[in-house]
């Protein structure tokens, strides 16, 4: 059980939030064709752009309404329609996403009104999906925006319930799984014999395996097979950020959904699979199992290093929620202390000291000890500060290569993750060993 | 809100003086929007005035403002205290919305004085508190006062303009507000500002032993690696070298009007452009032994880098290069290239004044070089037409190059290597020759066994 608080500082230091309108662009980036339109003024977009190219690696497409001074005064249609006719024309989207921001909102536009005079003025552009995600940035954040997001994609795109295909399964995933992750999942599915649908599927455009420039988002979950997300016999949701998509489903398709916290580890991966089994009444190759116990291997071999170590985690709610309960609950880590951006209703329920809603300047306040930090690349400041090992998980990690190339889930992926912070705590110690201490030293000086 | 037309009929602004009257009065040019990219006048804000390391800077707003950018630019400061880097921000939420933010930024800077002491405050207004009517301009003087220390607003919402004009408005707030509130401990007749020098990727510290070795001392640095305590003190500099940068030669018109500072604009990049940077830094201060000890230094420095730039020119002789960079680099650039022996087949004309274009075109001789829009699809069309083997852009670009397979190098703020000065010009040299050599890009062009 943690004891949550939300910081009650004037000043924020060392920003840990990220905004809702960035979270939301975050889960169209696995949205095949599409395109983000920011509806604000220009430089939000273009922090965005910046934001988001750096931490993947790669071109991201998105466009912004540009309000200007007076647009923003005002409040008009006429800049939403010029932009949405604008950015059809240029970049030829099947998916428009206009993604609201705090200019917007603060205004109090009607934004789903204003698409729906699009609609009508502009016919010819029928065949292009236009969603509306409504992202003040001043609420939420990252983690809101996504599951915002996603709840728009399910609620405006998924119309019709098509009949059953026996095979298929919707899976709909957390910004807290890498392009790696995304993958395991797909192929433990498959090794099922099940068909999926992965919403949304980042693996397929932001891992550095889409050659040539597209100006909307190259691949991911095609538009159609979101239609097709009806027809499915069960929905996969892992993440709390995934989660009101796939209650949605329930609802409105009775599709039951399975709901998974996170899947890092032993526990939550064995659920999993238990279920897969019982679905399809298959087993799995010997592979596949192999890896469990690598990873119960790893976690022995590990132990000692980790055992009781206190660790300080950083970030949007579900990478505290995935990595506080495997680090404590399995690998016998004190997670002494979480820093989050916005309350969600697990955080208490979580193995965790102590979990404030603030900023990473809240863990150089906090006065404890760690023995490693893990959260994005900014927490670098804190860990120099502390002078603490640092792991990178997170959103915006642009000091490393590759980081969306990792695995975190699953057998395979948690017995890397296992092994990557082992290790960090391994060198650290073998460092400190040989340090000799100063009464030590001072004896000999006396001689 | 404050009245912006000022800004764009800065008579010193080229742009400005290209336009007719109506035009003027329209402004720089709007986002078209569906069709825009760049930066706000908040972000241009920031690029401005964050350098000064020293200081505190608190961005009022929601978290989009500063928590998506953040400690995102490449400037570099030797100061020990870098709270440039942390981030300060008022993070509204919904309930500030609501009541109004005043109070929690009076608070803020409350904080932040007490806990950080810095020498200045500086606070940047964004969009949604502009929208709600919050006065910052009268909270930073209560806490001034309050507090005794300078605390300077600047009224950069996003929505007023692009990036450009943001730096124009930190040009204004510094005018304002801190240039000329502090005496130097002592002046020399060679003291000179750089103006719009952000010491990204260190590039200051790589023209700064020149400048010393020609005998100038930089007073103040507006704002690489600089301290809130020398900008305050900038008014008594014999010269202001506008670097590369059209937005703040409104500011440098400014000190010459009031303080009676010369300016001239000038460039580090390339051989020749640092050169001229000396030459006309000395003849604006006049003295006749500078100017002559400049002439035999520059003699020097050429004469030795160009020999060592022998071996490189070697390999680059020829190689086709396109240009996407902004404002007086897309014509520094083309010179410094050209001078490696490589060949431009475009750069980007965008943000160019006439004179700017004017340039260019004594250095391609060919219109048709000169890019007006150089977005994704117009780049690619480029580079593939004119078998194009380098692109220096910003890293924005950077991913259009790469997914096309074409060696790229960052010339913007993001990079982590300078290019200024003679010895930037190796870098830059070295860096060119390093990307083009590496095997990636053969195999970057190879098929596949399943393409074959
Ligand atoms: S456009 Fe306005 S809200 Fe957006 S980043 Fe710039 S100042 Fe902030």
């Amino acid at each position: 059980m943690a004891r949550v608080v939300e910081s009650k500082k004037a000043l924020s230091v060392y920003p840990l939030k990220l905004s809702q309108p960035l979270g939301a662009m975050y889960a169209f980036m696995g949205v095949k064709g599409s395109i983000p339109l920011i509806h604000g003024s220009q430089g939000c977009a273009s922090f965005a752009k910046t934001f988001l190219t750096r931490h993947f690696w790669e071109n991201i497409p998105v466009q912004t309404t540009a309000l200007s001074q007076i647009a923003t005064v005002m409040g008009n249609d006429d800049v939403l329609h010029t932009a949405l006719k604008n950015v059809i024309e240029r970049a030829k989207p099947e998916v428009v996403a206009v993604i609201t921001t705090g200019v917007t909102e603060t205004r109090g536009d009607y934004t789903e009104g204003s698409i729906k005079l699009f609609r009508e003025l502009y016919p010819d552009f029928r065949h292009v999906e236009i969603l509306c995600v409504h992202t003040p940035d001043y609420e939420g954040s990252f983690h809101t925006g996504y599951k915002e997001a996603l709840l728009s994609i399910v609620k405006n795109v998924v119309r019709t319930k098509y009949a059953t295909v026996p095979d298929q399964v919707n899976l709909i995933v957390s910004y807290s799984l890498t392009a790696e992750d995304i993958d395991t999942l797909k192929e433990l599915l498959e090794l099922f014999g099940l068909k999926v649908i992965v919403l949304p599927d980042i693996s397929m455009s932001m891992d550095g395996g889409v050659l040539g420039f597209s100006s909307v988002i190259p691949n991911g979950t095609a538009l159609r097979d979101i239609q097709r997300m009806s027809s499915s016999t069960i929905t996969i949701a892992v993440g709390e950020s995934a989660k009101a998509a796939g209650e949605y489903l329930e609802k409105e398709f009775m599709i039951p959904m399975y709901y998974f916290e996170h899947l890092m580890g032993i526990e939550s991966y064995d659920e999993l699979i238990r279920l897969l089994i019982n679905l399809t009444g298959r087993d799995l190759p010997e592979r596949v199992k192999r890896w469990r116990n690598r990873l119960l291997d790893m976690m022995i071999d590990s132990h000692f290093y980790l055992s009781k170590k206190r660790v300080a985690i950083a970030g949007e709610p579900d990478y505290i929620i995935g990595l506080s309960q495997f680090l404590a609950k399995e690998l016998g880590m004190v997670v002494s202390l979480a820093v989050t951006t916005v309350k969600t209703e697990s955080l208490e329920t979580l193995p965790v000291e102590d979990i404030i809603v603030g900023d990473l300047e809240d863990i150089l306040n906090s006065k404890k000890d760690f023995d490693l930090l893990i959260g994005n690349t900014n927490l670098r400041h804190v860990a120099s500060k502390l002078n603490v090992p640092h792991y990178r998980v997170g959103i915006p990690i642009f000091d490393r290569l590759g980081h969306f190339l990792k695995g975190f889930i699953g057998y395979k992926g948690s017995t890397y993750f296992t092994m990557d912070i082992a290790n960090l705590l391994m060198e650290r110690e073998e460092e400190e060993s040989y340090r000799v201490p100063d009464y030590v030293k001072r004896r000999y000086e006396q001689c | 809100m404050r009245n912006l037309e000022e800004f764009f009929t800065e008579p010193a602004c080229g742009i400005n003086k290209s336009k007719g009257d109506k035009e003027k009065k329209v402004g720089c040019s709007k986002p078209k929007p569906g069709s825009a990219s760049g930066g706000c006048a908040f972000d241009g804000a920031q690029i401005t005035l964050l350098p000064i390391a020293d200081a505190v800077h608190i961005v009022h707003g929601p978290i989009a403002c500063a928590g998506n950018s953040w400690d995102n630019r490449g400037t570099r400061s030797s100061s020990p205290i870098t709270y440039y880097r942390m981030g300060f921000t008022t993070d509204l939420s919904e309930i500030d919305v609501i009541h109004g933010g005043e109070n929690k930024l009076y608070m803020a800077i409350k904080e932040a004085v007490e806990k950080y002491n810095p020498p200045a405050v500086f606070v940047y207004q964004t969009c949604v508190p502009a929208m709600i009517g919050d006065d910052i301009q009268a909270i930073c003087n209560k806490a001034s006062k309050d507090f005794n220390i300078p605390v300077v607003p600047v009224d950069s919402p996003g929505f007023v303009g692009s990036k450009n004009l943001g730096n124009k408005l930190a040009g204004d707030a510094l005018f304002r507000y801190v240039i000329g509130t502090k005496e130097p401990e002592y002046t020399t007749p060679y003291d000179v500002n750089l103006l719009g020098e952000y010491n990204i990727a260190g590039e200051l510290w790589q023209v700064l032993p020149l400048l010393q070795e020609a005998g100038f001392r930089i007073l103040a640095c507006i704002t690489g690696d600089s301290r809130y305590n020398d900008i305050a003190t900038a008014h008594r500099a014999k010269v202001n070298m506008v670097v590369c940068s059209k937005a703040l030669l409104n500011l440098a018109r400014r000190m010459e009007e009031k303080y009676g500072i010369p300016y001239f604009e000038g460039s580090f990049y390339g051989i020749k452009d640092t050169s001229d940077a000396l030459r006309n830094m000395a003849l604006l201060i006049g003295d006749k032994d500078l100017i002559e000890r400049v002439e035999k230094l520059i003699e020097v420095k050429e004469a030795e880098t160009k020999e060592k730039l022998k071996p490189y020119i070697e390999k680059l002789k020829g190689k086709k290069v396109l240009i996407n960079t902004g404002g007086v680099k897309s014509w520094s650039m083309v010179a410094q290239v050209q001078e490696l022996g490589m060949e431009v087949v475009g750069t980007s004309a965008k943000k160019s004044t006439e004179g700017d274009k004017g340039r260019m075109l004594e250095l391609l001789g060919d219109e048709k070089k000169l890019i007006d829009d150089p977005n994704p699809k117009e780049l690619i069309k480029i580079m593939r037409s004119e078998n194009v083997d380098l692109l220096l852009a910003g890293g924005r670009s950077k991913f259009v190059a790469f997914k096309e397979g074409i060696p790229f190098l960052d010339v913007n703020q993001e990079r982590i290597r300078g290019y200024a000065g003679y010895e930037g010009m190796l870098l830059l040299a070295e860096d060119i020759v390093r990307t083009l050599e590496n095997p990636v890009w053969n195999l970057r062009r190879r098929k596949a066994p399943w393409q074959e």
